[in-house]
This record gives C-alpha cells, sequence and structure tokens, in this order.
C-alpha cells in the first residue's frame, strides 16, 4: 500500500488502479486533483455554481459506485469527463433546459453549411468586441458561448477551454472525430456572427 | 485527394486547440512548412479564437467542494447498514441495545469512509499551506533585515536590549526601525491563527524582564543568537568565506526542550530557515549549512554561538 505522498506522485490511471486493489485513499486523491477542473468545466457548462456543485458530486458518487465499470485500458480524465458531462445532460434535463438532441441534429446540417470561417473573418471589420477589455470582455464572450446550441457549445467547452484531444471529445460525446471538427468550425463562425452583430457594441 | 478549405480550416483549429493526435500535429506542422498560405490561414484562424480568451480564467470551485463530496459518498456508501427506526421502540430494553448498535455501525462506516477517503490528505494539504504561509512570513522579516542592515550597518543586535535581551525582541526592533510590513504575522500558520505584531518596541522594554511574555513577542519563529568569542558579543553577521545562503538567521521556532526535535511549528515534520541572502527553506532536520544543530551552540546550549560558524537560533524568550 503506498503512502498518501507516494499516492500525489502518481498517475490518474494509478490512482484508479489502487482505488480498485482497495485503498481509498487513492480516491480522495483523484477526486482533489480533478476539483478545480471539472468543477470550472461544469460551471461553465451548466452557467449555476449551485448546479454544478451537484453535479460534481454526483460525477464522484458515480465514478465511485461504478468504478467496476471502468475500462482500466482507458485513459481516466477522458472517462472522467464523460460521466460529468452525462450528469450535466441529465441535470439540464430535469431543469428542462437541455435542447433535444433531435433539435440540435437539425441545426447540425444547418450548421454543416455554415459560411466558411476566413470570408467571415474578412468581411467584417475591426473586431467589435476590442472595443471592450477585460471583465466586460469576458462576461461578453461567456454570454455569447452561452448562447451557442448545446451541440456546438460542449465541443468550445471541451475542446478550447479543457483542452481535450479531438479523440477524447468524440469519446466522452460519442459523435465521430471528423464531427468533432466541424462542430468547432460552426460554433466559431457562430460566434463570429454573434460578435459581429452585437447591439451593445454597435453603439 | 484535396482537401476542402473547411478541411484545411477544421484541421489548422485542431492545431491552435492542442485537440490533434501527435501524427496528425506533424502533419499539420509539415504542411505549414511546405505551403506559405497556409500559414497565413493559420494566422487569421488564431484571430478568431482570441476573443475566447477574455474568459479564460476558470471558475474556482466553492471552499470545501472535495470534502463534502467525499462526506456525500461516504454517507451514500454506510446506506446499506442497519438503522433506527424513525420512531423509537417503546418494548424492552434489549431492542433499545440492538438500535444503538446499529446507529454505532453507521456513524462507525461513516467516519471511516470519510477518514479513508480523504481527511489524511486534507489534514496534509492544510499543513501544506501553512508551511507556505509561514515561508512568506519568513520572507517578509528577511526583507525587513535586509532593511534593517542597510540602515544600521547590521543585524538586531538583542544583547544591547538587556535586560530584555531576549530573541523575541528582534520583530518590534525591526517595527520600531520602520522596516516590518503589518502583513508578516508574528505567528506562524501552522501554530495557531494569524496574529499581527501587537506590540512596539518602546512597549516591550516596559515589561519587566520577569514578566516577558513568550506568546506577546515573536511567539512562533527563533531568532540568531549571535555570537561571543574572545572580543566579546557580536550580533548575527556573514563570517569571512561563508556562503550567505548558509546563514540562517530566523526560522520557525525550536521545540520548548530545545535539546532534540524538529520545530512544534510543522507538526515535528521540519522548519523553515530563512538565510541571510533572504532565501528560504524547509529543513525536516535541524542539522541545516555548516552547522551541527541550529537550535543549541557547539556546547549542546541555547545561547549565543562559540564562534562565528556556530549559529544558534532561539525561540522567543531565548538570550545569548
Amino acid at each position: 500500500m503506498l503512502s498518501s505522498d507516494d499516492l500525489t506522485e502518481c498517475s490518474d490511471e494509478e490512482l484508479l488502479a489502487y482505488f480498485r486493489r482497495g485503498q481509498r485513499e487513492a480516491f480522495g486523491v483523484l477526486l482533489r486533483r480533478y476539483e478545480g477542473e471539472l468543477y470550472g468545466y461544469l460551471r461553465r457548462y451548466l452557467g449555476d455554481a449551485e448546479l454544478a456543485e451537484d453535479v460534481f458530486q454526483n460525477t464522484f458518487l458515480q465514478v465511485f459506485t461504478k468504478i467496476n465499470r471502468y475500462d482500466p485500458d482507458r485513459p481516466v480524465r477522458p472517462w472522467l469527463y464523460t460521466v460529468a458531462t452525462n450528469q450535466a445532460i441529465d441535470a439540464l434535463r430535469r431543469s428542462a433546459r437541455f435542447q433535444a438532441m433531435s433539435l440540435d441534429q437539425e441545426r447540425e446540417d444547418a450548421a454543416a453549411d455554415s459560411p466558411q470561417l476566413l470570408s467571415l473573418l474578412e468581411s467584417r471589420g475591426p473586431n467589435p468586441l476590442d472595443q471592450v477589455q477585460g471583465e466586460e470582455r469576458g462576461q461578453l464572450v461567456r454570454a455569447s458561448v452561452e448562447r451557442l446550441p448545446e451541440f456546438l457549445r460542449q465541443v468550445v467547452l471541451l475542446a478550447y477551454y479543457q483542452g481535450l484531444k479531438y479523440k477524447d471529445i468524440a469519446d466522452i460525446l460519442s459523435i465521430p472525430v471528423g464531427t468533432v471538427k466541424s462542430r468547432l468550425h460552426a460554433a466559431l463562425c457562430k460566434l463570429q456572427e454573434s460578435w459581429a452583430n452585437m447591439p451593445a457594441l454597435k453603439d | 485527394m484535396r482537401e476542402s478549405n473547411s478541411q484545411i480550416d477544421a484541421q489548422l483549429l485542431g492545431f491552435l486547440v492542442g485537440g490533434l493526435e501527435e501524427k496528425e500535429l506533424r502533419q499539420v506542422e509539415a504542411d505549414l512548412e511546405a505551403h506559405p498560405e497556409r500559414r497565413l490561414r493559420l494566422d487569421k484562424l488564431r484571430l478568431a479564437l482570441d476573443p475566447l480568451a477574455a474568459d479564460k480564467d476558470e471558475p474556482a470551485p466553492p471552499r470545501g467542494l472535495a470534502v463534502r463530496t467525499i462526506a456525500l459518498i461516504a454517507e451514500h456508501s454506510c446506506r446499506q447498514l442497519p438503522r433506527a427506526p424513525a420512531t423509537s421502540r417503546q418494548s424492552g430494553g434489549g431492542g433499545r441495545t440492538w438500535w444503538r448498535r446499529a446507529d454505532v455501525l453507521v456513524a462507525a462506516c461513516l467516519l471511516l469512509t470519510f477518514l479513508g477517503l480523504g481527511i489524511p490528505a486534507v489534514v496534509r494539504m492544510r499543513a501544506g499551506a501553512a508551511r507556505v504561509e509561514c515561508q512568506n512570513n519568513l520572507r517578509t522579516f528577511g526583507f525587513a533585515l535586509q532593511n534593517y542592515h542597510e540602515l544600521r550597518g547590521h543585524y538586531p543586535n538583542i544583547a544591547e536590549e538587556a535586560p530584555h535581551n531576549v530573541a523575541g525582541m528582534v520583530i518590534p526592533i525591526l517595527a520600531d526601525a520602520g522596516v516590518l510590513k503589518d502583513t508578516a504575522s508574528i505567528r506562524c500558520a501552522g501554530n495557531g491563527a494569524h496574529l499581527a505584531n501587537s506590540l512596539t518596541l518602546d512597549e516591550a522594554r516596559a515589561i519587566p524582564p520577569e514578566n516577558l511574555d513568550d506568546r506577546r513577542l515573536t511567539p512562533s519563529y527563533a531568532f540568531s543568537l549571535g555570537f561571543k568569542d574572545d572580543t566579546g558579543y557580536h550580533p548575527p553577521c556573514q563570517c569571512e568565506g561563508q556562503p550567505a545562503n548558509l546563514v540562517a538567521l530566523m526560522s520557525d521556532g525550536p521545540p520548548l526542550n530545545a535539546g532534540a526535535g524538529n520545530s512544534p511549528n510543522h507538526r515535528g515534520d521540519g522548519q523553515n530557515v530563512l538565510f541571510i541572502d533572504g532565501s528560504v527553506g524547509y529543513y525536516k532536520t535541524r542539522n541545516v549549512g555548516f552547522d551541527n544543530d541550529i537550535f543549541t551552540n557547539k556546547a549542546k546550549q541555547v545561547a549565543a554561538g562559540l564562534d562565528c560558524l556556530d549559529i544558534v537560533l532561539g525561540r522567543s524568550l531565548a538570550r545569548p
């Protein structure tokens, strides 16, 4: 059995392996390792601090109780994101804020026909967001990301803000890698349009 | 097959956000090298992503989230145990004994799960944070001591304060010279709450020597007692040829019985030591630098060193 100090040096996969073998403290080390990162993701995804805390707790409760379902050959980080994302979707469904997938899917077809990102960038003048800085700029960006359709927002959060690999995002969302790429491209097109049309910035 | 611009952009976006696998990454790098127009596209796409960085700061988790989560899991994992009913049983004493046992079982399960999952690590995290806060205090004292040295040409001479010639006078002396910031605490975070310097030099001098109070001077920290040789007493200094990063000036206070053991500030695990060059290190042993023991002199006494290389850091009421 490893000491706690040694556990903090272990990889995520090693921690879950120790936990499966009965060393419960390894679970605590993993939980604290992801406390900031996963909470931050859920806070952005759900847009509500209290809900994010509930979902964070449920995520680790699921990991604790369903550890036998974890495939040891799979990296831990994307698995945690899978559990957290599913928990977040459940929570949004319960609060009736989740956009039904079929609706999203229809929009995805439209997204596939989205204009070229570079054409959008070239056709508009100076970036309207440059007119604001600091906290206000951050709030405007956050609001525009929150307005994206669910299926595009998920990819922006996982790829840009959480820095996950496309392959891992594809696993988490159960979609092909190509779809991850096209969704991120479509999301950026929508964001450019949204920023260009911000009424507050036009004044 | 020729790639469409959308496909190229999607790949370049993946490159910018770090979403590509190693093989794809190398391919994009090769393409960028071979096609200058792709480098232009990459620059434009970078501009498209730039605004997102304005909201890049990760929302911080609420305090105690990890501990609350562990408590929830502990509660959940103990739900299978027998529990006392909502209303108490009126019949016989035997029944009551059984319910008490059930309660004890549940409580023990909660406690064991909670302890097993995380409390030791939480305690360690707090200890680590206290160690860092304590080091910051010592760094602040280090700045103050350097400034004092620049002003007076020597480090505080506690022997001059007789009959108040104790190590703990160092903080009132620094405060009196106007070199100590209020942000430093005279108490190490590992050994109690933050406590700003509360005694001025005049107030400290006004206390009868026999009533000097460890808790009101510099309760958590030790200061160099200087050394005595044939020519008399000398305040702390750097001897010729002695590296500045090995000359200890202050540290976490030694245990009450300074003969053995680490500072109690960090549960006996070790002590932070401030050196004359302003650096601070954490040591799990009392043997620091050239010195055999930073808390006693070569004669194993808590008193001034016996030569310039013999450094002794004394707790608040220690005298040279």
